[in-house]
């Protein structure tokens, strides 16, 4: 029972109508048997019948064991509604108890010998009596309300707050809220027009608290998390449970000790009915929002209400039991309704035995009755009928035609900018293209003595022998060449994680940024897929070169890097050696420079002048220097045709559809019939209809009486049927501006 | 997403970001291609890191694979006066293969004479690029003389759609060919 329903709905906000049909079990005066905190739907109402009379000392003395069900206590009576004369009697007795209940809240179990003790006298009375009421049948009497869409009907505690102020000197404008400032106004205009508020008033009034109220049930203030017995909300948890910029204000008191937690009104509830001028509660609410934007709108029942006394409307006279029968929230989007409880039988159960029994009156009796017992005693039960109007299912296809076809809309224009071909690609079958973006990061670890101002010159070369399929993409074979600014080089720390790095701590390694991004594109033409890999790689072959503030050129380093086959992205550190030569070599470098360079850079890999299968390097010696760092994208692309790829195309959005897609065989729209598809969809515009024609004409049919749901409706209905009158009027000019917007959109 | 910088001398630093493509046939379809972070200090006691943690989000589409998407920042400083100041630019490539990457993108700053770099020193400003493509593109790169700053740390995740049915491979299996 603790648990949300869910309910799809497609319209829930001018759809939604609930039926509340509450009768009373067992009237009060009675203990009951049972414990506040079991759930009193396994209650077994037969059983109860047949045990109450007896098992009264026994009830008692479990009742005295379970410190909760102070209130269960029949020390207060509800007799109000059977007009005896002991009235006021009863009621006396009745607050004297809950006083004397109110002072020993801390030894519990000591206060219900002595209550049960005294009030054993006024108990018997009222047992006789109820007794007597009772064994003239359980009250069948049954109370009945619909409410439609945050409805709002006064209750019995507002009734009395507003109209008796207004009494009073007419507090205008004095801690006045918004809220209440309408609420007024709305009493006083219909007290004007001669509409007796109180004239419903009886021993159960239902009513509603909407989303504007900021109402909070009790339950959500006092729960209790852990098992400590400090149950106060800190503050965060206040400030999320109230809302935001009412004050905090929480219709049913929150200074409750816990056996005291199911008292309803009370004089210390209207006291805190005032907004709470704690600036910490206000300003903590108005930080803190609802996590998940919903609205909410509460079904409140008023048991037990000593309708003479509120008519009087004195505050201090006014005992009820104030019971939230029903939470409707509606997520922010409108289409998800959360209930808890949720409705009492199935809107399509509902429906179809409707259909089926063409019934005029209520349809059948509903399955689940909810239970709710009051601190006077009295035990009521009630359930929920889903009123809303269930759409023909011819209707509900269509609706979900029209918003199927809509998203799809929306789906082909996004995908209308998404262009369809890939130019700039491989032109024949055996062509593949090679994207490779290099990125020269920096250069690192380069002797510091020489000079800090390092240049790098880059050369890309294809493979030079004749059978090698590469070719750039524009069909030269002419090496790239370029070169870099000077950079200086700092001591900076490398964070970098590098393929191969063995060196995995950071430190400071005097290191030249360059950032030198480079496109190449290559072409390469192959005649099966061995042929990819049997050629020769092409090389980019990086010379590090120094410069100092004498113009002195000197060679760094040279080192040269494969480019990979395989798409993807790759880092590389490269180490690069230097040539060292004979000493007089080394002494002219040192002084003049440029004295150790290489005739061409290729020979770090595969000489020019190289032939043969044996490359020896004998008698060149090298001396390790720095490293480079080298980002590598390659992207590989091969050839698709055009109408292969649009095949492709149409297979992938195939597999994309939802299985719900599939089965209800919509045709999906791909770009190029997208325009075919508008054309279609403006030519039958004409006769198809929106959602909201849809909805809006069964209001209109719902207005006209036309429809046989709208004889369906119980007496409770047609009274409330002057603000349904109104309320359809407002849908309908709802509707009408909608769409207008639809139009001008 | 620009996550911080490192290594600056400097330590309150913002970044002008923005994602430049190499030609007109790639189209932006959504998100912002182009931005500023928040100024951040470094923190007291670890001045080498200047967290942002700024996000980024952006579509393209595009009829070539010419010209792939770089991003170029440019980091600037304010000091102590309230002045900004630039302290370097960087570009790197949007990573071609999809997935998660987490990039260093070096940055550098142009330095002037002699007598330049005095002025500079004593009046904690900077030289700056007449035109910030230099930056961006290679072909006058060798005009320049910079000098290396810290880095950009980015993280970047990359996702393709399309383009596997008109034969274009971002990364290759395991074991693929070469």
């Amino acid at each position: 029972m603790d648990v949300p329903v869910h309910y799809w709905t497609k319209d829930p906000i001018q759809n939604f109508r609930v039926r509340v049909a509450l009768r009373c079990v067992q009237a009060g005066g009675f203990v009951t048997g049972q414990h506040e905190d079991e759930d009193v739907d396994e209650f077994d109402k037969t059983n109860f019948d047949n045990t109450s009379d007896n098992s009264q000392s026994d009830v008692e003395n479990e009742n005295g064991d379970n410190a909760l069900s102070s209130s269960s206590n029949s020390s207060s009576g509800d007799s109000s509604d059977e007009g005896d004369s002991s009235d006021d009697d009863e009621q006396e007795e009745s607050l004297l108890g809950r006083q004397r209940k109110k002072n020993k809240k801390k030894h519990k179990k000591k206060k219900k010998k002595t209550q049960k003790e005294g009030d054993d006298n006024i108990m018997t009375s009222q047992h006789k009596r109820q007794g007597r009421s009772r064994k003239r049948g359980t009250a069948q009497r049954e109370w009945s309300e619909t409410f439609t869409w945050q409805e709002k009907k006064f209750g019995p505690r507002e009734l009395v707050r507003y109209l008796g102020s207004e009494d009073e000197e007419g507090n205008a404008g004095m801690g006045r809220t918004a809220i209440e400032a309408e609420y007024l106004e709305q009493i006083a205009r219909r007290r004007r027009f001669g509409e007796d508020l109180l004239q419903d008033a009886e021993r159960v009034m239902l009513f509603t608290y909407t989303d504007k109220d900021g109402f909070v049930p009790k339950n959500e203030m006092t729960k209790f998390v852990t098992t400590s017995e400090n149950f106060s909300l800190n503050p965060v948890a206040e400030s999320i449970v109230t809302i935001p910029g009412t004050g905090g204000r929480v219709a049913e008191g929150r200074e409750h000790e816990r056996d005291d937690a199911f008292d309803g009104a009370d004089d210390g509830d209207y006291a805190s009915l005032e907004r709470t001028s704690g600036t910490g509660e206000v300003s903590a609410g108005q930080r803190v929002f609802r996590e998940s934007p919903f609205k909410v709108f509460y079904l409140m029942a008023a048991v037990d209400v000593d309708a003479a006394k509120l008519r009087s409307l004195r505050k201090e006279d006014g005992k009820f039991y104030e019971v939230v029968l029903c939470t409707v929230k509606v997520k922010r989007d409108g289409s998800l309704v959360e209930m808890q409880p949720g409705f009492s039988a199935s809107p399509s159960t509902t429906a179809a035995l409707r259909a089926r029994t063409n019934d005029e009156d209520s349809g059948p009796p509903p399955t689940t009755w909810y239970r709710f017992k009051t601190p006077f005693g009295s035990l009521y039960e009630y359930s929920l009928i889903n009123e809303a109007e269930s759409l023909d299912p011819l209707l509900e296809t269509e609706i979900n035609t029209i918003q199927r076809e809509n998203l799809e809309k929306v789906a082909a224009a996004l995908e209308g900018r998404v262009p369809n071909a890939l130019h700039d690609g491989p032109s024949a079958p055996n062509q593949i293209v090679r994207r490779v973006l290099v990125e020269l990061v920096s250069a690192f670890d380069f002797d510091d003595a020489a000079s800090d101002y390092l240049y790098v010159q880059y050369e890309v070369h294809l493979p030079t022998n004749a059978r090698s399929p590469w070719t750039w993409f524009n069909g030269s074979r002419e090496p790239i060449r370029g070169v870099t600014q000077t950079a200086r080089a700092r001591f900076l720390t490398r964070f970098d994680k590098v393929e191969g790095d063995q060196d995995t701590e950071r430190r400071r390694r005097h290191t030249a940024h360059y950032c030198f991004p480079l496109e190449l594109s290559f072409s390469q033409t192959v005649t099966d897929a061995l042929d990819e890999i049997g050629h020769e790689q092409p090389k980019i072959f990086f010379q590090v070169k120094s410069r100092d503030t004498w113009e002195r050129h000197r060679t760094e380093g040279y080192a040269s890097v494969l480019l990979p086959g395989a798409a993807g992205t790759s880092f590389h550190q490269v180490r690069a050696w230097k040539v060292s030569g004979s000493l007089r070599q080394q002494v002219s470098e040192h002084f003049v420079g440029g004295a150790l360079q290489l005739d061409s850079s290729m020979y770090s890999s595969f000489p020019q002048t190289h032939q043969g299968p044996f490359l020896n390097r004998y008698g060149f010696s090298t001396q390790t220097s720095g490293s480079l760092h080298v980002r590598i994208n390659t992207v590989v692309h091969r050839h698709v045709g055009i109408a292969d790829a649009a095949a492709l195309d149409a297979r992938d959005r195939e597999l994309r559809r939802t299985p719900l897609q599939q089965m209800a065989g919509i045709s999906h729209h791909s770009a190029q019939s997208a325009s075919t598809g508008d054309m279609n969809t403006s030519q039958g515009q004409q006769r198809r209809r929106t959602v909201a024609d849809i909805l809006q004409s069964l209001r209109l049919g719902r207005g006209f009486a036309g429809s046989s749901a709208a004889a369906s409706r119980t007496a409770a209905a047609a009274r409330t049927g002057a603000g349904a009158g109104i309320l359809a009027s407002l849908n309908r000019v709802r509707q009408q501006q909608q769409q207008q917007q639809q139009q001008q959109e | 997403m620009p996550e911080g910088a490192t290594d600056f001398e400097k330590t309150n630093l913002f970044g002008k970001f923005s994602f430049v493509t190499g030609n007109e046939k790639w189209t932006q379809l959504d998100g912002t291609f182009a931005g500023q972070t928040q100024l951040s200090e470094a923190e007291a006691f670890q001045p080498d890191l200047v967290a942002w943690n700024h996000p980024l989000d952006m579509h393209f589409a595009t009829t070539t694979l010419d010209g792939w998407p770089k991003f170029c920042i440019e980091v600037w400083h304010e000091d102590r006066y309230g002045r900004n100041e630039l302290a370097g630019y960087g570009v790197t490539y949007v990573p071609t293969s999809p997935g998660e990457h987490e990039l260093e993108c070096v940055i550098w700053k142009p330095q002037g004479s002699l007598s330049e770099r005095i002025f500079n020193y004593f009046f904690d400003t900077t030289s700056h690029l007449d035109h910030t493509d230099v930056a961006y593109t290679t072909g006058d790169r060798f005009d320049l003389i910079t000098e290396s700053v810290g880095s950009v740390h980015l993280r970047i995740e990359v996702l393709q759609r399309g383009f596997r049915n008109r034969g274009v491979e971002f990364k290759s299996p395991p074991g693929a060919l070469a």
